[in-house]
C-alpha cells in the first residue's frame, strides 16, 4: 500500500489533515513543503506509471502519469506552493486545510486515470473549495452563507451532470478509462456539460464572479488556480478538435470584457480577465490541432501564474487597506511600491506583452487559429486579447495604485506576501523570456517560434494603441466613472428572476384556486339541493357526506374509464 | 449616464503616443508572412487594437444603464464587510 503515497495527490491529503490541525510554524511549513514534496514525487515517477485497483467490475486507475496530466499537474503543485506561502500571512487554519485537500483534489483530478476517480476527486474539489468561499468573513453572515451555498450548488450541479454522463459511457463501453470522449460518445454531451459548468462556459459562468471574489485574500488565489483550469484539462483530454467549442471559447473570450469595463470590485474585474483567459483555452482546444492543444495546456500553465500573481497583488491591498473596490482606491504606489511592482508584472503577463508569459503562450492558440484560416475565430481573438490588456491589465493596476492621490495610507504587503507575489513573478517573466522549457514539456512537443519580427510587431502594434485609446477615453472622459456598484449578470436569473417568476406563479395560483373554491361552493349549494330534493336522507352522516362519497365514485368511476382507454 | 471627469495624464500620455507610433513604423519596415492578406496592411494591428477598446467601452456604457445596479441591489451589506487580519 505504500506506493499509493507516490500519489502526489495523497500526499496533499495527508498534509492538509496535519496543517489543519497544527499551529501557525508547523502547519505552515507543512503546508508549504508538502507540495514542493509533491513536485519531487511528480518528476521521477517515470512516464506511464499507474496505480490501478479494481472497484466491482471495473478497473480503476487512480494514478496515471501522462505527458498532459503531467503538465497540469505540476503547474497546480506550484501553485499550491506559492499561494500557501501568502497565506502563511492570514494564518488561518482554513486557509491551509482546505486549500491543500482542494488542491490535492485538483492534482489527483488531472491525474486520474479513470472516470470513476475523476469524479470522486471532481466533486471534492467543490467540497474543499466551498471551504475557502465561507471563510472570506470570519462569522458568515447569511448573504456570505447563501453565496457559498449557490457555489457549492452549481458545483454540486456539474458533479452529478459528469456522473449521469459516467454512467451512460460505462454502460455503453464497458470500461471507466478516461480518454477521448467527443460530443457523439454516449453520455458525451452530459459530461461535456459538466465541464463546461466547471470551465464557466457562457451561461454556466456566473458562480466564478459570485463566489471568487468573496473569499480571503489568500482563498481567492487558492480558488483562481485550481476549478477551472481543472476543467481546462478535462475538456482537453475528452474533447480535443470538438467544433462547437470554437464559437464557445469565442464568446467566453470576448463578452467578459465588456461588463468588466463596468465592475467596481477589482477581484470580480479579474474575475472577469481570468474568463476571458478560460476562451482561448477553449478555442484552442476546440481547434483540436496538435499545436492548439500544446497552446491549451500552455496558457493554462501561464494562466495559472498571472492570475494568482494578480489576485495576490489585489489580495495584499485587501488586506492593507480592507477593500478592492475602485471608487475607494488609488494611489496606493506610495505606500505599496512592491505590490505595485508585481502587480504591474502580473497586468503585462496577462495582457501578452512581448518576454511576459501569456505572451509566449496565448501567441500559440492565436497562431493556431491562423493556421487553420479560422479568419472571424482570430478576429475574436485579437479582440478580446486587446480586451483584457486594458480591462484587467491596464484597470488593476491604474485605478488601485495610481489614478488618483488619496487619503489612503497604509504599510506594504507582510513578508510572506511579498515572497509569493516576487516567486511568481519571477516564474511569469522567466516563462516570457525563456519559453522553451515550458514547451519541452507540452503534451505534443510542438515545435513554436514565439519571437518573431511578425508576432512581436503585431502584438506591440495591439497593445500600445489599445492602451492608446484607453489613455485617450480616459482623457476624454468617456470611459466609464468608477462608482459603487454591482454589474448584473447571469446571477440574475437565479437571485432575482426565478424567485420573481416563483412569486408571480404563485399568485396566479391562489387567483385559479379561489376561483376553483368559489366555483366549488356553488356548485355545492346546487348540487346539494339537488341532491337533497332527490334522496332525503338527511340522518344518514348527513348530507354532505352523502353528496361528496357520491362526487368521490364518481371522480373514481371516471378516472377508472379514463385509464382503461 | 454622466460621463467620467477628464483625467489628466501628463507626460506618460505622450511617451505612450511615442511608443505607439515607433510600432507603426517597425511594421512598416517589417517583412510580413501574412496568413490572411489584412496581417500585411500597414498598421492593420494598430487599427485593430484602438477600435476594440473604443467598442467594447462603448457598447459597455450603452449597457451600463442596464446592468449597473447600487451595491445593496442583492440586500447584500456582506460585500462591504471585509475582514481585517
Amino acid at each position: 500500500m505504500i506506493e499509493w503515497l507516490l500519489n502526489p495527490a495523497y500526499q496533499l491529503f495527508i498534509a492538509g489533515l496535519i496543517a489543519a490541525a497544527t499551529g501557525r510554524r508547523v502547519g505552515g511549513a507543512v503546508a508549504v513543503l508538502a507540495p514542493l514534496i509533491g513536485i519531487a514525487t511528480l518528476i521521477n515517477l517515470p512516464e506511464g506509471f499507474g496505480l490501478t485497483a479494481s472497484l466491482g467490475q471495473y478497473n480503476i486507475q487512480p494514478l496515471r502519469v501522462d505527458r498532459l496530466g503531467f503538465v497540469f499537474a505540476l503547474i497546480f503543485l506550484i501553485a499550491t506552493a506559492l499561494s500557501q506561502i501568502f497565506a502563511l500571512a492570514e494564518n488561518r487554519r482554513v486557509l491551509r486545510g482546505a486549500g491543500l485537500i482542494y488542491a490535492g483534489a485538483a492534482v489527483g483530478a488531472v491525474l486520474a486515470g479513470d472516470l470513476i476517480s475523476l469524479f470522486i476527486h471532481w466533486e471534492l474539489t467543490a467540497l474543499a473549495s466551498v471551504m475557502l468561499v465561507w471563510d472570506g468573513q470570519r462569522k458568515p453572515s447569511d448573504a456570505h452563507l447563501r453565496a457559498g451555498l449557490r457555489y457549492l450548488l452549481l458545483q454540486i450541479i456539474s458533479g452529478l451532470l459528469l456522473l449521469v454522463g459516467m454512467v451512460m459511457w460505462i454502460r455503453s463501453t464497458g470500461h471507466a478509462r478516461f480518454e477521448h470522449i467527443g460530443l457523439s460518445g454516449p453520455g458525451g454531451l452530459w459530461i461535456f456539460l459538466a465541464f463546461g459548468l466547471k470551465c464557466a462556459f457562457p451561461l454556466l459562468h456566473n458562480w466564478l464572479h459570485d463566489a471568487y471574489p468573496r473569499a480571503s485574500a489568500s482563498g481567492t488565489v487558492m480558488l483562481s488556480a485550481f476549478t477551472t483550469k481543472l476543467a481546462v484539462y478535462a475538456l482537453a483530454r475528452g474533447y480535443a478538435g470538438t467544433e462547437s467549442l470554437l464559437w464557445i471559447g469565442a464568446l467566453m473570450a470576448t463578452l467578459p470584457i465588456i461588463l468588466s469595463v463596468l465592475e467596481n470590485d477589482l477581484r470580480r474585474v479579474l474575475t472577469y480577465g481570468l474568463n476571458s483567459q478560460q476562451g482561448f483555452m477553449v478555442v484552442g482546444i476546440g481547434i483540436g490541432t496538435p499545436l492548439a492543444i500544446d497552446g491549451a495546456t500552455a496558457h493554462a500553465f501561464a494562466c495559472v501564474l498571472y492570475m494568482a500573481l494578480l489576485f495576490m497583488a489585489t489580495g495584499a491591498v485587501l488586506h492593507r487597506t480592507g477593500t478592492t473596490k475602485v471608487s475607494e482606491l488609488g494611489g496606493l504606489y506610495r505606500s505599496m511600491p512592491l505590490t505595485t511592482a508585481f502587480c504591474i508584472i502580473g497586468a503585462l503577463s496577462i495582457a501578452a506583452f512581448p518576454m511576459f508569459s501569456g505572451f509566449a503562450t496565448k501567441s500559440m492558440i492565436v497562431s493556431a487559429a491562423a493556421y487553420e484560416h479560422l479568419l472571424w475565430l482570430w478576429l475574436a481573438l485579437l479582440f478580446a486579447s486587446v480586451g483584457v490588456l486594458v480591462h484587467s491589465g491596464i484597470k488593476t493596476p491604474y485605478f488601485a495604485f495610481f489614478a488618483r492621490e488619496r487619503e489612503l495610507k497604509c504599510e506594504e504587503a507582510p513578508w510572506p506576501m511579498l515572497l509569493a507575489m516576487g516567486l511568481t513573478a519571477a516564474l511569469c517573466i522567466a516563462i516570457g523570456v525563456f519559453p522553451q522549457p515550458l514547451y519541452a514539456l507540452l503534451p505534443n512537443e510542438s515545435a513554436y517560434k514565439v519571437f518573431t519580427a511578425d508576432h512581436v510587431i503585431s502584438q506591440l502594434q495591439l497593445l500600445l494603441f489599445g492602451a492608446l485609446a484607453f489613455a485617450a477615453l480616459l482623457k476624454l472622459g468617456v470611459y466609464p466613472r468608477e462608482t459603487r456598484s454591482l454589474v448584473l449578470d447571469t446571477d440574475w436569473l437565479y437571485r432575482r428572476g426565478a424567485p420573481a417568476l416563483w412569486r408571480v406563479l404563485m399568485r396566479l395560483w391562489g387567483v385559479f384556486m379561489s376561483l376553483l373554491s368559489r366555483l366549488g361552493k356553488a356548485l355545492q349549494r346546487g348540487g346539494q339541493r339537488v341532491f337533497v330534493e332527490a334522496f332525503s336522507e338527511q340522518e344518514l352522516g348527513g348530507v354532505w357526506s352523502l353528496t361528496s362519497g357520491a362526487a368521490l365514485l364518481l371522480i373514481l368511476l371516471g378516472a377508472w374509464l379514463l385509464q382503461l382507454l | 449616464m454622466k460621463p467620467a471627469a477628464k483625467t489628466s495624464l501628463g507626460r506618460p500620455f505622450w511617451w505612450l503616443v511615442a511608443a505607439c507610433a515607433l510600432s507603426v513604423i517597425a511594421g512598416l519596415f517589417n517583412h510580413w508572412h501574412p496568413h490572411f492578406e489584412a496581417e500585411a496592411w500597414p498598421g492593420f494591428f494598430a487599427a485593430c487594437g484602438f477600435v476594440a477598446v473604443v467598442v467594447s467601452v462603448l457598447i459597455s456604457r450603452a449597457l451600463s444603464t442596464l446592468l449597473r445596479r447600487p451595491e445593496d441591489f442583492y440586500g447584500d451589506p456582506s460585500d462591504s464587510e471585509v475582514r481585517h487580519d
